[in-house]
């Protein structure tokens, strides 16, 4: 092990599961990488849904076993962090039990995960975005091409070489698996379930000092809402409703004050700005309900339709590469 | 009770360990920044260590008490005065009603940027999952959520046997660190280090390299000014920028995150996951030194360190804080 070299362990490749890799990270923290960090450009929404479905199940098995000494872990799209107290768990130790884990689980292929889908009302034309978009080029970079007239879409669609019509149709039409909640309270993380909706672009540059709350944006294939008002790194959608609340004046965050955890399916559907805003109204009332519906998901039966629309995403991607011959990159 | 008569630029109600347990939601520790001058001060009143106190950034800080405490100042040198006299830092002296505690303005002589005002018995604040620390980000904990104002009043806590007893103790001097304007933190590669992300060479330029603070510096994130690192070329040219990655969960406090070209320490109110590497980590010793980086003027050097040795460390550290051997 070189120097600089914070790899402690490796678990090989085995049919359905990534390389797994475990990386130090500080005296309290290790995390473990599914697979070899690849570039997004180089992996599918395939690969990127079964690594965070992996990391959720063996999350869920983590915290089952209620291992000494480990305080927290934090999900990521395809890694786990384990968080711990070093002076209770020797790293070898937590290592130890970790791989006993993760050598009992072959694949995520015969999973069943009993869930829900939140239907959340979304407007892609909304005053505090394009203020967002205003203030970001005027007090952080004024040559940011990617923000035109106080929007993202176009530079976004262009970037899939598609309409910005169609790019809101894409977005509307796949349901979303939530695969991680964090970066600051509340917010989300989702990929599309549908591969013909694997929209993608690249982050700001530098990312945006203000946010607003309820704000949905995307880069990556990745698409996040903003729980409260914060700093911010991809190109913005549009708003949707509160998705955090600390003082749960809304019942619906009495359990937890964020509405969202990994396994959720989000499915979008377009509202105007003024409906938007009167939910905010409502619930900062304690009033609006949140519309959600049970949903089993299977990983078998994910597959097959992931199969289906395989075709499709392929005639996407063919669009995107033509795009990005001639698109300005970030 | 006591008024707060004057806020300085950020006042907050924060206490050691935070709302650990939740990092999973997006909700960070939170707590004392300098979390080693927070212990100090709440063990020279008595208190216990997580008891909740006054994290004061830049000084220009002044609270009147109603009844009587206990109370204790340390960190940035910035001086104290008890009505008008300056007062040891690091002591704990007794105040009573009428009395004003103050602490100057920060200067550019002054060394380090916060301090920590303990308070016998703390003091009332929003508990808020297992903590009475503020978080800035999404308004909860603390004083109403937020940084204290003039004219807010501070409920507080009960004075024990213990904090009395504590009247006049201090902390013994070879415990109390020695501010300058260079911070030299112990890191540890990791988690996206050499040879995937950076080169070796490139690691060595970063422990080698006098960082200097940027302006820019929250709770949530100090921006370093330094030379571009040294990527991976297969990284850099796999498309995208090569310190972007699928969002992952943060170590922090502690990591040091890389955003585009810019080093970001992570101090305690630090993003919980996002998707740019973390090439190293500060270790839990040496974190107390984030809260005390005077924006755009201090430097800040990293010195490399084991996994191992940082434990030895961490081990050594918490010995201080056991019964009464850091006071005197």
């Amino acid at each position: 092990m070189g120097k600089f070299d914070p790899v402690l362990k490796r678990i090989p490749l085995r049919e359905g599961c990534p390389e797994i890799v475990f990386r130090q990270a500080g005296d309290g923290f290790i995390e473990v990488v599914y697979g070899n960090n690849e570039a997004s450009a180089n992996k599918t929404i395939k690969d990127i849904i079964l690594r965070s479905l992996r990391v959720i199940v063996i999350n869920g098995k983590i915290k089952e076993s209620k291992i000494p000494g480990l305080t927290e872990t934090v999900p990521g799209g395809e890694s786990l962090l384990y968080v711990f107290d070093p002076l209770k768990i020797e790293v070898d130790d937590l290592i130890d039990r970790i791989t006993q884990i993760e050598m009992a689980l072959p694949d995520v292929y015969d999973q069943v995960i009993e869930t829900r889908v939140l239907h959340m009302p979304l407007t892609f034309e909304h005053s505090l975005i394009k203020k967002a978009i205003e203030k970001y080029v005027k007090e952080v970079n004024p040559d940011a091409f990617y923000c035109k007239d106080g929007s993202n879409l176009e530079y976004i669609a262009q970037y899939n070489g598609i309409t910005v019509e169609e790019l809101k149709q894409r977005f509307l039409e796949t349901e979303w698996l939530v695969s991680m909640v964090g970066f600051f309270p509340g917010l989300p993380y989702y990929y599309p379930l549908n591969p013909a909706s694997a929209i993608t672009c690249p982050k700001y540059n530098p990312a945006r000092t203000w946010t607003p709350e309820g704000a949905v944006d995307l880069a990556d294939y990745c698409s996040t809402i903003f729980g409260v008002e914060s700093s911010g790194g991809c190109q913005l959608i549009g708003r949707t409703v509160p998705i955090f609340q600390a003082k749960a004046v809304h019942s619906q965050f009495e359990k937890s004050p964020a509405l969202f955890k990994p396994t959720d399916i989000i499915q979008f559907y377009e509202v105007s700005e003024q409906e938007i805003d009167d939910i905010y109204e409502k619930v900062s009332k304690g009033e609006w309900e949140y519309q959600t519906t049970k949903r089993v998901f299977s990983v078998q039966e994910w597959l097959a339709f992931y199969e289906e629309h395989e075709e499709e995403m392929k005639q996407l991607q063919k669009k995107q590469e033509m795009a990005r011959k001639t698109v300005r990159q970030v | 009770m006591a008024k707060i008569l004057s806020a300085g630029i950020q006042s907050l109600v924060e206490d050691l360990n935070g709302r650990a347990g939740y990092m999973d939601i997006g909700i960070a520790h939170s707590g004392f920044m300098d979390h080693y001058t927070g212990r100090l001060v709440n063990k020279v009143v008595g208190n216990e260590l997580n008891e909740a106190g006054l994290e004061i950034a830049g000084g220009n800080f002044a609270i009147e008490f109603e009844e009587d405490s206990i109370i204790a100042y340390g960190g940035a040198t910035i001086e104290g005065t008890l009505n008008d006299t300056p007062v040891e830092p690091y002591m704990a002296i007794a105040v009573h009603p009428g009395d004003v505690f103050a602490l100057g303005r920060i200067a550019p002589t002054t060394k380090g940027f916060r301090q920590y005002l303990a308070i016998a018995g703390g003091m009332e604040a929003e508990e808020y999952l297992g903590s009475k620390a503020t978080a800035t980000y999404g308004n909860f904990g603390g004083y109403q959520g937020r940084s204290l104002k003039k004219d807010d009043v501070l409920c507080l806590g009960t004075i024990t046997e213990k904090n009395k007893a504590h009247i006049g103790k201090k902390v013994k001097q070879e415990y109390i660190p020695e501010f300058s304007d260079t911070w030299v933190m112990r890191a540890i590669p990791g988690p996206d280090a050499a040879p995937d992300f950076i080169t070796e060479e490139g690691m060595e330029e970063i422990f080698s390299t006098e960082y200097k603070a940027q302006m820019f510096c929250d709770r949530s994130g100090l921006r370093l000014k330094g030379p571009k690192p040294i990527w991976n070329p297969e990284r850099a040219n796999a498309g995208g920028h090569p310190s972007n990655i699928t969002d992952h969960g943060y170590p922090g406090p502690g990591g040091v995150n890389i955003s585009g070209d810019t080093l970001i320490l992570f101090p305690a109110e630090c993003p919980t996951s996002g998707g740019l590497i973390c090439a190293l980590s500060v270790i839990y010793v040496d974190q107390w030194m984030m809260g005390q980086i005077f924006p755009g003027r201090d430097k800040i050097k990293f010195s490399y360190c084991t996994q191992r040795e940082a434990i030895a460390l961490r081990k050594e550290q918490m010995a201080i804080f056991e019964g009464e051997t850091c006071l005197e």
